[in-house]
């Protein structure tokens, strides 16, 4: 198994008169290269699973394991380790760094310049369509392509999960359809988790859980394997 | 056949890829995305703006340390170097006193002198440098034993109203063989009437001499002049210790007695008042410290994002604080460098411009002048630093991805 979540629960204002489960009982296993859609409308708790799953929240009870390691028993450090050795992240927002240009966020999470790892950035770009665009700084690309910039950068370390957590949000319909086609190329090679309310950018999910006030009440077998 | 023409159109692949990826390799970085020297290429304004403040601040302390430390210095040969040599009683009334000194083993000879003043005028010091009033057979012994030549002219002649200036008490006043001194000419002499110059002098300190002549022995027997008037005691070969500890240890009351010991002390104690750069320069680091500290923290504040997302994808808190305390480092370094030297060469041009142009002594490096100018940078990068990393341990990138 690569993930496995045992009773999670996540509460927030614990202590407070009010308590918030941001994720309730929550009980999963996933392992496989294949492409798992999160799906929920805002505040169901799809996106707090996401970032249980990738270490950056800790559980208020429960266990969230990584292959053999239990979140709860490693230090920030070692997480952050984990997230930059293993894991992709695309987030709502490409959150690239402006002054640094497209070839050089790519190669953040690895920061190494030799010709070998900036020949290997180029490539992932060439597949995205952006290979001419390495030297432009982000502001100079458009929404879409900045995007695809970030994917690029989540790809560059050769992770085993990619995380999605609203990659199209910001995107228009085409340039939406243009990033999940290209993420979903890599369903064979890595697990590919991807967190959305539009359900349009999971039709090639191979599996959709579904969550509702932090509690995942379906999932779509059909696909089948979680 | 077959087999051949796939290798061949791989192979024509694998160049069109190659060629393609070697294009667009080209004219972009060199250098590691994360690395500090890509940060300052790609924030040159940012950068200088860093650089700049610390930069002057180090300049200003170090010019300001070795503007003070010229003045202290010119004062010092001025008025205690001579007294390297010998010791000097003045104001005595007990003739038992003149004679207990010279009868001393450690005494080669007494010379009696009379003591005048000629203005000299340097930045943030007006004073008088010492004239010698000596007998004629005394001179060239004085002369001698202080290590003093004549570099040009002559010695004065007993009798007359001649005097022979020190070279950089003759350049302070602008002055020259044939052109004449006293307060006759310039109020603020202390010498009176109107002596001419017939010699140039040159040596360790930066005394001037003339001869006793009619006014000089009236002076001599003045009860009033008491003060100026008095014995040279000049010691054995490497004893002016001994010397010194004999005139120390004379009966207080009886007369003035000048050591270098009492004369150091005394100059030390006149320049306290030099503690006011003391406290300029902790009020400057202190405002420096403030100022670059904060503008730097605002900075790194405005970096929140990419902290956040270095975080996110993997960089743990601790290589992110490296990173931040690496650039601030790197810029306070450039700045301390760049400061000092900008400092050196201004204290140099003060040097030849300000000082030794008018026979003082300019300092260009001073040890104190390169510690504290090394405050601002170190103070600057703990406090940057401190907060920087508070900031950092506080930051939740899940927080920052949510909220933009």
């Amino acid at each position: 198994m690569i993930f496995k979540m045992e009773s999670v629960n996540l509460v927030y204002d614990i202590g407070k008169e009010v308590q918030t489960f941001a994720l309730k009982d929550i009980n999963l296993s996933l392992d496989g290269n294949r492409f798992i859609g999160i799906m929920g409308p805002s505040g169901s708790g799809k996106s707090s699973l996401l970032y249980a799953m990738a270490g950056f929240k800790i559980p208020t009870s429960g266990k969230v394991c990584y292959g053999e390691i239990d979140y709860n028993k490693v230090s920030p450090s070692e997480s952050a380790e984990i997230r930059r050795k293993d894991f992709g992240f695309i987030f709502q927002r490409h959150f690239l760094i402006d002054y640094m240009t497209v070839l050089e966020n790519v190669l953040v999470p690895i920061n190494d310049d030799s010709r070998e790892a900036k020949i290997k950035a180029i490539s992932i770009l060439d597949k995205l369509g952006l290979a001419h665009l390495t030297s432009k700084k982000p502001y100079q690309l458009s929404g879409g392509q900045r995007q695809r910039v970030a994917i690029a950068r989540a790809l560059i370390g050769d992770p085993k999960v990619i995380f999605a957590d609203e990659p199209t949000a910001a995107l228009d319909h085409s340039s939406s359809i243009e990033v999940m086609k290209f993420i979903e190329n890599y369903k064979k090679d890595k697990m590919i988790i991807v967190v959305t309310h539009d359900s349009c950018i999971l039709q090639n999910a191979n599996h959709v859980i579904n969550m509702l006030d932090g509690a995942i009440v379906s999932i779509d077998k059909g696909r089948g394997g979680i | 056949m077959i087999v051949i023409s796939l290798i061949i159109i791989l192979k024509v692949n694998w160049i069109r890829r190659e060629g393609k990826e070697n294009k667009y390799l080209e004219g972009n970085i060199t250098m590691k995305a994360l690395s500090i020297l890509n940060y300052s290429r790609k924030n040159k304004n940012k950068v200088v703006s860093s650089i700049i403040p610390v930069l002057i601040a180090v300049t200003f302390l170090y010019l300001i340390n070795t503007f003070v430390k010229s003045i202290n210095n010119s004062l010092y040969k001025l008025s205690v170097s001579s007294y390297k040599y010998y010791a000097t009683i003045t104001a005595y009334d007990n003739e038992d006193i003149i004679e207990k000194v010279k009868n001393n083993k450690n005494v080669e000879r007494i010379v009696p002198f009379m003591g005048y003043g000629i203005k000299y005028s340097i930045p943030g010091s007006l004073v008088f440098a010492d004239v010698m009033g000596l007998r004629a057979q005394d001179m060239n012994y004085f002369l001698q034993k202080e290590s003093i030549q004549v570099m040009i002219g002559r010695l004065p002649e007993e009798g007359k109203k001649e005097i022979a200036v020190n070279y950089l008490v003759a350049k302070n006043k602008k002055v020259t063989i044939g052109d004449s001194v006293g307060n006759a000419l310039d109020k603020f002499d202390g010498i009176n009437g109107e002596y001419k110059i017939v010699g140039i002098l040159k040596g360790e300190n930066m005394l001037s001499i003339v001869s006793f002549n009619n006014e000089i022995l009236k002076d001599y027997d003045d009860v009033e002049k008491s003060l100026q008037r008095g014995i040279i005691a000049f010691p054995e070969k490497n004893k002016i210790n001994e010397v010194n500890k004999l005139v120390e240890a004379l009966p207080k009351g009886e007369a003035v007695y000048n050591t270098f010991n009492i004369l150091s002390e005394r100059f030390n104690k006149n320049m306290a008042c030099l503690e006011l750069l003391d406290v300029i320069s902790i009020l400057s680091i202190f405002l420096m410290v403030i100022t670059v500290g904060s503008s730097k923290y605002v900075e790194f504040f405005n970096r929140k994002e990419e902290i956040g997302i270095l975080n996110a994808i993997g960089y743990n808190k601790r290589q992110i604080l490296k990173r931040a305390i690496l650039e601030v480092l790197t810029v306070n370094t450039i700045s301390y460098i760049l400061g000092l030297l900008l400092g050196i060469s201004l204290s140099y041009l003060v040097k030849e411009n300000i000082f030794e142009k008018v026979g003082a002594i300019g300092v260009v490096f001073d040890e104190k002048a390169l510690l504290i100018s090394l405050y601002v940078p170190l103070f600057t990068t703990l406090f940057t630093v401190v907060p920087i990393n508070a900031m950092i341990n506080k930051l939740d990138p899940i927080d920052m991805i949510e909220n933009n």
